[in-house]
């Protein structure tokens, strides 16, 4: 009877059968159970990292808004000092000088001024102004930039012979708004350099540095810390600190974007996110194998061994700037999202007369993605190092990183009893559980 | 298969009990599947154990007046599918010419065999034997009855190449057919 292949090859499957037992269950269960468990893990992980996101958004906002404030604070200050004068090669010793004998000198000026400036006016305007000054400068109470305001204030001064008397008037005016109540009403309202539409004779220079002095030099003591943030990127490679375990080595990389708040005291403190991989002759994670013993001796079994480790990462860390130079701590919680390796599978059956006698040897070694054993996914480093800026935007890290039990290992290796008819679990072996300590070389730019 | 609504409810409920009755169910037909489309049985169980956990994670979108075996065989074969994909071999494809295209539908008809009593274990071992991509997409095409497009939309590659896969499939299980008729009738 002819019959076409596909319809051979559809009965003949259909007939294809596979005795059922519970082992069969509780593979898949174990299976089931790792999945759900590696499911959990990950939400947790993007829990984890949308609340650090949170976080530094709000600090962000918070350290930003904040440092608004203090730069509309410190831009109000100067406005209050005038254009001017907040430029001022400021002469500490000479205005202490001019607290001191304040008092008196001005109580003295404010008995001559009325006979002074009357005795100027009467002179050509320019000459007036000169002369004001080359007195103030004899007197030395107050210093150049004064000087500069005073010439300009003695040329408003300088009022023709008619107006003598509406001199006089503003000065009786200035001596009157000067009084110590006035001067708490300016203070209060920050109108202390220039009072609008009024001219500005000598004792009202002489007060108004006397006022300014505590808007001009606020307390440094109780200056508030200011906070710069800035994004970064970061690219590291990693080895295994030579002279240990000379037998393994490991190289790894890592690559982060992150965010890093800098302190005006030098204190600062940084998150990022990434990817970091890790490879090298890790030795075997899994070996077993299962003797028997027939008519001859027969071994067979698997070595499990992986190649690369893939990992997303965070770093939280925090430090001390100092000049160029930097110390830093961080802890870098790792999150296995991928291995590769190379399975090994081999049987080796020898003469159970002489065990030198290999009868046959059969080894076959596959490469690729691990994904039969569940794996211990976390892992944290804890760091420690140095960092030098070498441009303002460029900076290299040099650090120490431990990883406290190793990288990973399998939880769990299901191997089938065939007396019990069940799976057993064996926990495996950790990946570079000797190889904890590496160095770190890493350059980091900021944006 | 005792497959009810109530069953599906606890599995999703995540009972334990009630999720081991549905891989008893659910066993003889999902292992063959598995079977067919590995390489070997530990690979086989492999896809098993992945095809139930999607199973069980689909079972709130599964309709009640599904057949459910045809739901669970289709979400096995994804799974089966989407492993396959993400393996290297999977880029190697076969490119044709279109007078190879012109014939081959005349060739395949000529792949009429006797029908030997060839064992179901012997036939699944010659599958096995094939090119991965042959076998896989032979199954697809063969056993599971999908067609040439929906093969190439599912793997993501050209008609003529699922063509020529199934094309090759029939060649080299034909040669397999011939050689046990020959050796049959020689006994003979």
């Amino acid at each position: 009877m002819m019959k076409s292949i596909d319809k051979k090859v559809q009965d003949s499957m259909n007939q294809l059968d596979h005795p059922y037992s519970s082992a069969y269950w509780y593979n898949a269960l174990s299976h089931i159970k790792n999945r759900e468990k590696r499911r959990r893990r990950l939400i947790g992980f993007w829990w984890i990292m949308a609340g650090m996101i949170i976080i530094s958004a709000v600090s962000w906002i918070w350290l930003t808004s904040s440092g608004n404030k203090e730069k509309l604070h410190n831009s109000s200050t100067r406005d209050v000092a005038g254009p001017g004068q907040s430029e001022l090669p400021f002469d500490r010793e000479k205005n202490i000088e001019t607290i001191e004998n304040g008092s008196d000198h001005n109580e003295k000026a404010i008995a001559a001024n009325g006979n002074f400036i009357g005795a100027q006016i009467s002179q050509s305007p320019s000459k007036s102004g000169m002369k004001a000054s080359g007195d103030r400068q004899d007197n030395d109470l107050i210093g150049e930039n004064s000087l500069d305001n005073a010439a300009l204030t003695e040329k408003k001064l300088a009022v023709p012979d008619e107006d003598e008397e509406s001199t006089e008037q503003i000065i009786g005016q200035g001596q009157e708004m000067l009084s110590p109540e006035f001067v708490g009403e300016l203070n209060q309202e920050g109108q202390i350099a220039f009072i609008p539409g009024l001219p500005l004779n000598p004792i009202e220079r002489e007060f108004i540095w006397l006022i300014e002095l505590p808007v001009f030099e606020p307390d440094i003591a109780i200056q508030p810390i200011l906070w710069n943030l800035n994004i970064l990127t970061e690219l590291s490679v990693l080895t295994n600190v030579p002279g240990r375990s000379k037998e393994k080595a490991i190289l790894g990389g890592q690559a982060a974007v992150g965010a890093r708040w800098t302190a005006s005291n030098g204190f600062f403190t940084g998150i990022s996110g990434g990817y970091a991989m890790r490879t090298g002759t890790f030795g075997n994670m899994l070996d077993h194998p299962t003797p028997e013993y027939v008519f001859e001796k027969k071994e067979e079994g698997f070595r499990l061994i992986p190649t690369t480790l893939s990992y997303a990462i965070s770093q939280i860390y925090t430090g001390w700037e100092r000049g160029k130079w930097s110390g830093r701590i961080g802890l870098q919680p790792m999150y296995l999202i991928g291995a590769t390796g190379v399975l090994h599978q081999y049987s080796t059956e020898v003469s159970a007369e002489d065990p030198g006698v290999i009868i046959s040897r059969v080894s076959k070694v596959s490469e690729g993605l691990i994904s039969a054993p569940s794996f211990r996914n976390w892992a944290f480093e804890l760091q420690a190092g140095l960092e030098f800026n070498i441009s303002e935007r460029w900076r290299v890290i040099g650090q120490f990183a431990y990883t406290p039990g190793g990288l990973t290992y399998p939880l769990v290796e299901h191997k089938y009893d065939p007396i019990e008819g069940r799976y057993d679990s064996i926990a495996g072996e950790s990946v570079l559980k000797e190889q904890f300590l590496h160095i770190q070389l890493g350059i980091q730019y900021k944006w | 298969m005792d497959i009810d609504s109530h069953l599906i409810a606890k599995c999703i409920n995540a009972e334990r009990k009630a999720q081991q009755a549905l891989f008893e169910a659910c066993f003889p037909f999902l292992m063959r599947t598995c079977r067919i489309y590995s390489r070997d049985d530990q690979e086989a169980m492999s896809h098993l154990n992945e095809g139930f956990y999607k199973i069980l994670k689909g079972l709130p979108s599964w309709k009640q007046h599904m057949p459910f075996e045809n739901w669970a065989k289709r979400i096995m074969l994804n799974a089966i599918i989407d492993n396959f994909r993400r393996q290297k071999f999977y880029r190697q494809q076969q490119q044709m010419s279109p007078e190879d295209i012109k014939s081959l539908e005349q060739k395949v008809s000529v792949f009429q065999v006797d029908d030997p009593a060839v064992d179901a274990e012997e036939i699944l071992h010659w599958l096995r034997d094939l090119p991965v991509l042959t076998s896989q997409i032979f199954g697809l095409y063969a056993l599971e009855g999908y067609s040439y497009e929906e093969i190439s939309n599912w793997l993501e590659m050209k008609q003529v190449t699922v063509r020529w896969h199934v094309w090759e499939a029939r060649k080299k299980l034909a040669a397999r057919f011939e050689k046990v008729i020959k050796s049959h009738q020689k006994n003979l």
